[in-house]
C-alpha cells in the first residue's frame, strides 16, 4: 500500500528488523491460546494433565476426541451449531436491518425528537445486561416465549451501537448534494434510500452485521437464562454446560474434558472463516467514526 | 423548539411502545414454540387426551436419560420428559428467574440438599406427605430424610449422598511406608513423615474454595454450623464460630502454614495435576468422586484404596458428608400427585440403580439398594477392586445431623473468601471463624430472617 | 409507497422552494421516522419496558417469604453503603485504569506498525491479532485457565525458576492482572483494527506534504497520524470504559472453578447477577444494577465531555 511495500526487496535496516521482530512477538502470543487448544484437542484427559500443555503427548486422540464430540448425547453437538447458527443469523440479519434503517434516519433527516432520541439510545448502550436480563424474561414469560427461539432471536435484534455506527457512517460516507440531485431527479425518499444510499453503506452494512454476528454467536448470559432446553442451547451455554459437568462436581463419572476442549475448537472456527470471508467488506467498514 | 421536539418525541415514545408490545405479542404467539422443539418445558398441559400425564424434570447428570428411559417403559399413565437446564447453580439460577416470575418451573427438579432451604424461602418446593412420600421414609437414612421433611411434611425424595472417605495411594503409602491414619493426629504425623521423606510431596490438599467440602469436615467432627426449621422458614441458626469449628480451620491451617498439605485450589487444573501426577497421596472426598478422579488421573488408576475417616477421638465414629441430591416437587406444577410419583419411584427401586451406579457412580442412598450384598461387596477397578462400599455404606449410616441455611450458595462464598484469605495470611482462622459468622448473621438480619447464634 | 415516490415531483412543479420548505421537511421528517420506527419499537420494548421494570423492583422490597412493599430509595442508601458493591466497583474502576490504556496502545501500536507497511508478515499479524475477538468468553478462560498453570503451562517455567515464591496467577492476588491479560489478549485485535481502518482511510496526500517536509518513520506516525486517528482512539477508549466497568462473563466462568479467588461479589455485575440468581434478592439486584448504570453513564460522558472535540459526535 506504501512506497515500502512496492519495492520488492527493501535493505533490512535496524528499524525494518523492529517491526518484523514486534509483529513476530505479537502473533505468538495472539495465537498461543490458539496453539494450545490445538494440542489440547489431541489429548486424552489424562494426558492433559500429565503433560505439557503447549507440546504433545504420546498418542494422538485427535480422531477419537472428534468422534466422541459429535457423538455425544446422540450429536446435540450437531444441534447446538445448528442453534447457534439460527440464533445467530437471523438476529444479526434483523438488527442490521433495524440499525441501518435507524442510523441512516438519524444521519440524513431531521425530525422532531430527534436530539432525545439518540441521547437516550447513547445511554443504553451503557445499561448493564444483567438489570434487562430478568424484566426481559418476564416480558417473555408473559407472553410464553421463554425456553423458546423467539426468547434467544427477539432480544437479540436490539444493537444500538449499530445504530450509531450506520449514522456516523452515513453522515461521512452519502453525500447530502448526491440524495439532493436524486430528489430534484424525482425520486422518492424511499428510492433515495434504496437505490442509492444503501449502495453506499455497503461496507457499514457488512460490518454492523459481522460485529452482530459476532455478539449474537459469542452470547452467553440472555440464553443461559432463557433457555432450559439442552436441545435449544446454543453452543456457547452447550460448552458451558460441558465445562460444568467436566470440571464442577456434576460429572458423575463421564470424561467430558475431550469432548469440551475438542468442541471449543469447533465452534471458534466458523467465526473465523466468516472473518476471512467478509474481511474486504468489514475492513473499509470500519473506517466508521474515524474521519470526520 | 428544542422543548417542543421533546414532547413530541416523548409522546411517539409512548405510542412506539404500545405497538411494540403488540408487534411482539402478535408476531410471536403464532407460530407457538418456534422452530426449536419442545416448547414450553415449564410444569403445565398436565395429562393428554389419553390420561398420560407428563411430568418435567430438570436433571443434569449425563447418564440420566436412561434411568428415564427406565421409568416411562415401565408406566403407562406418567411418563417422564427429561430437560438438561444446566449444572447446579445455573439450574437453581432458572428455578429462581421462573418462581419470581410466576411460570416457567419443571414439575420436579433435581436438587442438592444443600439448596432446599433457599426455595423452601421462595415457596417453591411443594410438600408431597399427602401424594405417599410419607410411607417411604423407612427406606433412607434417618439422617438423609431429616433434611427433607419436617414431620409429615415432606419436601423431596432423596436419591444420592456423599459421605466421606479417605483416599489413598496404595502404592505410594508403600513406597514410603506409612499407614492409612486412623486418627486426625495420625493423619498429621503421616504428613511429616512424608515430608521428611520427599519434600515435594504432600500428603493432601486442602481444597481452598471447597466450602462444602468443608462443612462436611466440620460435621465429622461433630459440629453443626447451621440450623434451620422447615416449618419456621424465617428463623435460622448460625454458629460457625464455636469451638468444634475453629479446630478443624487451625488443624488444616496450621499444617499448610508448614508446609505440609498443599494450598492449591478446589478443581484448579494445579489440583488435578497433582493428583494425576501423585503430589498428592491422600485426598479427603465424597464417595460420588472416583468418577472425576478416573478420567484425570487415568494411569493412576487400580493404585487409589478407601480408608474409613481419621476421627478427632479414637474409637469415635463421627461421619461427615459432601453432596447428594433429591427430587423435589415445584410449587408450579399442574400435577402434583404425577410429579410425586415420578419423585418417589425413579430412583425407588432397584433396577434404575444399575444406571446409576454403574455408569454415573452415584451413592445410592435408598436402603434396598445401598445395603444390598450386590453393592456392598462391589468391586471397583479404580481402587484395585477393592469392596469400597464396605467403607462407605456403614458410613452414610452414621453422618452426623446438620442443615443447611436459606443462602447456602452465600455462606459457600463467604467461607471461601475468609478462609482463603487466612490461608494467605491476612488473618487467623479463628478470626477467619469469627468473620464468616459475623457476616452470615449480617446476611440474615438483612434479607428479615430472625438470627439465633447458636 | 408510489405516493411517496410522486410527491416531490408535485412539490417541485407547484411551488418554489421558499414556500414548501416546511411541508416538505415534515415529510421527510416523517419518512425519517419511519425508518426509525422498527427499531425505535424494538428500542422501547426491549429496553425501555424492561428498564421500567427494573426501576419499580428497584425501589421496592420484598421480605425473604413476603410481598413486595414500596421502599423508596432504601434499597439505594442500602447500595451506596454496601462494601462488596464498593469494592467491586473499585476493583472494576483499577481494572479499566490498567487496562485500557494498555490495550489502546497495544492496539495504536499494532495499527501503526501494520499501517507503515504491508507485507505477508503483517497480513498474519493482522489475522492472528483479531482471531482472539471471535472466541467466546466461556472458551476464552477455558484456555487461559490451563496456560496460568503452574505445572501444565507457559506459567510452569515461573515455577521452575522460583519455586515455591512462583505466583499462583489465578489466586487472589493475582486474578486481576491475569484477567487484563484475558481481556487485552481477546479485544486488542478488535480496537486495532477500528484504528487500523481509520488509518487507511487518511488520504495519502497528507503522508506526502509531510514526507516533503522531511518527516518519516516514526515522526510520520506521532506527529501526523496519531492526531488524525484520536477519534477513533477516543471512540474505543468510550468502548472499552463501557466494557470494563461492566465486566462480568469473564470472572464469572473463572468463579466456578476459583471461588477462592474470584469471590461472588468480585464485579459488581457479577454482585448484581447473585444477588439475583443466587439468593433470590431481585430487588436489590436491580438496584445494584441501577447505580452502576449511572455510574457508567456518568464516567463515560465525563470523559466524552473532555474529549468532545474529536469524538465526532457534534449534535
Amino acid at each position: 500500500m506504501t512506497d515500502l511495500a512496492r519495492r520488492p526487496r527493501a535493505p533490512m535496516t535496524p528499524g525494518r528488523v523492529a517491526v518484523a521482530a514486534a509483529l513476530v512477538v505479537s502473533i505468538v502470543y495472539f495465537f498461543l491460546p490458539f496453539w494450545w487448544i490445538v494440542v489440547a484437542s489431541t489429548k486424552t484427559t489424562g494426558q492433559m494433565f500429565s503433560s505439557h500443555s503447549l507440546w504433545f503427548a504420546d498418542s494422538f486422540a485427535f480422531l477419537d476426541n472428534l468422534a466422541r464430540t459429535f457423538s455425544y448425547q446422540g450429536g446435540i453437538f450437531f444441534t447446538w451449531i445448528g442453534n447457534t447458527v439460527l440464533y445467530s443469523v437471523t438476529s444479526a440479519v434483523g438488527a442490521t436491518a433495524l440499525a441501518t434503517a435507524g442510523g441512516y434516519a438519524f444521519a440524513k433527516y431531521r425530525f422532531r425528537g430527534k436530539k432525545v432520541a439518540f441521547g437516550v439510545l447513547l445511554g443504553a448502550v451503557m445499561i448493564p445486561n444483567t438489570v434487562l436480563v430478568l424484566p426481559t424474561y418476564m416480558i417473555m414469560s408473559s407472553i410464553g416465549l421463554v425456553n423458546t427461539v423467539w426468547a434467544v432471536i427477539i432480544p437479540g435484534l436490539l444493537n444500538p451501537l449499530g445504530v450509531y455506527l450506520i449514522r456516523i457512517y452515513a453522515q461521512d460516507s452519502v453525500p447530502d448534494e448526491v440524495l439532493e440531485s436524486a430528489r430534484i431527479d424525482g425520486a422518492g425518499e424511499l428510492r433515495v434510500f434504496a437505490g442509492i444510499s444503501l449502495p453506499m453503506l455497503r461496507p457499514a452494512i457488512a460490518t454492523v452485521l459481522l460485529f452482530s454476528l459476532v455478539a449474537s454467536w459469542n452470547n452467553f448470559f440472555l440464553p443461559l437464562v432463557m433457555i432450559s432446553d439442552n436441545a435449544l442451547y446454543p453452543l456457547t451455554v452447550g460448552l458451558n454446560n460441558w465445562r460444568a459437568l467436566a470440571t464442577i462436581d456434576g460429572s458423575a463419572g463421564q470424561d467430558l474434558y475431550p469432548m469440551l476442549i475438542t468442541g471449543s475448537l469447533l465452534a471458534v472456527v466458523p467465526l473465523i472463516a466468516a472473518f476471512l470471508a467478509m474481511q474486504r467488506q468489514w475492513q473499509s467498514g470500519l473506517a466508521l467514526g474515524a474521519v470526520k | 423548539m428544542a422543548i417542543h421536539s421533546a414532547r413530541r418525541g416523548r409522546r411517539l415514545m409512548a405510542a412506539a411502545a404500545a405497538t411494540a408490545a403488540l408487534a411482539l405479542g402478535a408476531a410471536c404467539s403464532g407460530p407457538g414454540g418456534g422452530g426449536g422443539g419442545s416448547g414450553d418445558t415449564g410444569g403445565g398441559d398436565a395429562t393428554d387426551a389419553d390420561g398420560v400425564a407428563t411430568v418435567t424434570v430438570w436433571a443434569w447428570y449425563p447418564e440420566f436419560q436412561e434411568v428415564v428411559d427406565v421409568f416411562n417403559a415401565s408406566h403407562e399413565d406418567v411418563q417422564v420428559e427429561l430437560v438438561n437446564a444446566g449444572v447446579g447453580e445455573d439450574a437453581y439460577a432458572k428455578l429462581r428467574t421462573a418462581l419470581e416470575s410466576g411460570s416457567g418451573a419443571p414439575d420436579l427438579i433435581q436438587m442438592e440438599l444443600s439448596e432446599m432451604p433457599s426455595f423452601m424461602v421462595m415457596d417453591g418446593l411443594l410438600d408431597i406427605g399427602p401424594y405417599g412420600a410419607t410411607e417411604v421414609a423407612d427406606s433412607y437414612p434417618e439422617w438423609v430424610w431429616d433434611q427433607v421433611s419436617q414431620g409429615d411434611a415432606v419436601y423431596a425424595i432423596p436419591v444420592d449422598a456423599g459421605p466421606i472417605g479417605m483416599f489413598y495411594r496404595a502404592d505410594l503409602y508403600e513406597e514410603y511406608g506409612l499407614e492409612p491414619a486412623t486418627t486426625w493426629e495420625e493423619y498429621r504425623a503421616t504428613a511429616e513423615a512424608l515430608k521428611a521423606a520427599n519434600p515435594d510431596l504432600y500428603l493432601s490438599d486442602f481444597q481452598v474454595g471447597n466450602a462444602s467440602n468443608l462443612v462436611g469436615l466440620i460435621q465429622q467432627a461433630g459440629g453443626a454450623p447451621y440450623g434451620y426449621d422447615f416449618s419456621n422458614p424465617e428463623e435460622v441458626v448460625i454458629n460457625f464460630d464455636n469451638e468444634i469449628t475453629r479446630q478443624v480451620l487451625n488443624y488444616w491451617g496450621d499444617m499448610i502454614a508448614e508446609g505440609l498439605i498443599d494450598d492449591a485450589p478446589y478443581h484448579s487444573t494445579d489440583w488435578d495435576a497433582g493428583i494425576a501426577a501423585g503430589t498428592y497421596l491422600t485426598t479427603i472426598e465424597a464417595a460420588w468422586r472416583p468418577g472425576y478422579l478416573g478420567n484425570i488421573a487415568e494411569a493412576t488408576s487400580g493404585s487409589w484404596r478407601v480408608a474409613p475417616m481419621p476421627q478427632w477421638n479414637e474409637g469415635d465414629d463421627l461421619q461427615g458428608n459432601h453432596g447428594g441430591s433429591t427430587f423435589a416437587v415445584t410449587s408450579q406444577t399442574d400435577s402434583p400427585e404425577a410429579a410425586a410419583q415420578v419423585a418417589i419411584e425413579i430412583f425407588g427401586s432397584e433396577e434404575p440403580w444399575e444406571v446409576g451406579i454403574d455408569k454415573a457412580f452415584l451413592f445410592p442412598v435408598f436402603n434396598p439398594v445401598a445395603e444390598s450384598p450386590d453393592f456392598l461387596e462391589r468391586p471397583y477397578e479404580f481402587f484395585g477392586d477393592q469392596p469400597v462400599n464396605e467403607i462407605f455404606v456403614p458410613a452414610a449410616q452414621s453422618v452426623s445431623p446438620l442443615s443447611f441455611t436459606p443462602f447456602d450458595s452465600f455462606a459457600k462464598s463467604t467461607i471461601n473468601e475468609q478462609v482463603a484469605s487466612a490461608i494467605a495470611g491476612e488473618q487467623t482462622m479463628d478470626e477467619a471463624a469469627a468473620a464468616i459468622q459475623q457476616i452470615l448473621v449480617d446476611y440474615a438480619e438483612s434479607v428479615g430472617m430472625t438470627v439465633s447464634e447458636g | 409507497m408510489s405516493q411517496t415516490v410522486a410527491e416531490p415531483r408535485v412539490t417541485r412543479r407547484r411551488s418554489p422552494q421558499q414556500r414548501s420548505g416546511g411541508g416538505q421537511e415534515a415529510r421527510r421528517g416523517r419518512f425519517g421516522w419511519l425508518l426509525l420506527a422498527p427499531f425505535a419499537v424494538s428500542f422501547v420494548a426491549l429496553l425501555i419496558v424492561p428498564l421500567g421494570y427494573a426501576l419499580w423492583l428497584s425501589l421496592h422490597a420484598r421480605s425473604i417469604t413476603g410481598a413486595q412493599r414500596w421502599a423508596g430509595f432504601e434499597n439505594y442508601v442500602r447500595v451506596f453503603g454496601d462494601e462488596s458493591f464498593i469494592t467491586g466497583l473499585k476493583r472494576v474502576l483499577w481494572f479499566g485504569v490498567l487496562q485500557a490504556p494498555l490495550m489502546l496502545v497495544l492496539a495504536l501500536i499494532l495499527a501503526l506498525l501494520l499501517d507503515a507497511a504491508t507485507t505477508r508478515l503483517s497480513r498474519l499479524a493482522r489475522l492472528v491479532a483479531f482471531m482472539p475477538y471471535a472466541v467466546p468468553a466461556v472458551i476464552g478462560v477455558l484456555m487461559w485457565g490451563f496456560l496460568y498453570s503452574p505445572q501444565l503451562g507457559p506459567a510452569a517455567i515461573l515455577t521452575q525458576l522460583l519455586g515455591d515464591a512462583a505466583p499462583d496467577l489465578l489466586g487472589k492476588t493475582w486474578v486481576l492482572y491475569s484477567l487484563v491479560n484475558v481481556l487485552t489478549w481477546q479485544m486488542t485485535g478488535y480496537n486495532m483494527i477500528i484504528i487500523y481502518s481509520a488509518l487507511q482511510g487518511l488520504p495519502r496526500e497528507i503522508y506526502e506534504a509531510a514526507r516533503l517536509d522531511g518527516a518519516g518513520g516514526w515522526k510520520l506516525a506521532i506527529r501526523i497520524k496519531l492526531p488524525l486517528v484520536a477519534p477513533a482512539v477516543v471512540l474505543s477508549a468510550v468502548f472499552t470504559i463501557i466494557a470494563t466497568l461492566q465486566i462480568f462473563s469473564e470472572p464469572k466462568v473463572m468463579q466456578s472453578t476459583r471461588p477462592d479467588a474470584v469471590p461472588a461479589d468480585f464485579t459488581p455485575n457479577m454482585y448484581a447477577y447473585n444477588q439475583a440468581f443466587s439468593y433470590g434478592q431481585f430487588n436489590y439486584s436491580a438496584t445494584i444494577s441501577f447505580v452502576l448504570g449511572i455510574v457508567i453513564i456518568i464516567g463515560s460522558y465525563i470523559f466524552l465531555f473532555a474529549t468532545r472535540r474529536r469524538s465526532g459526535l457534534n449534535d
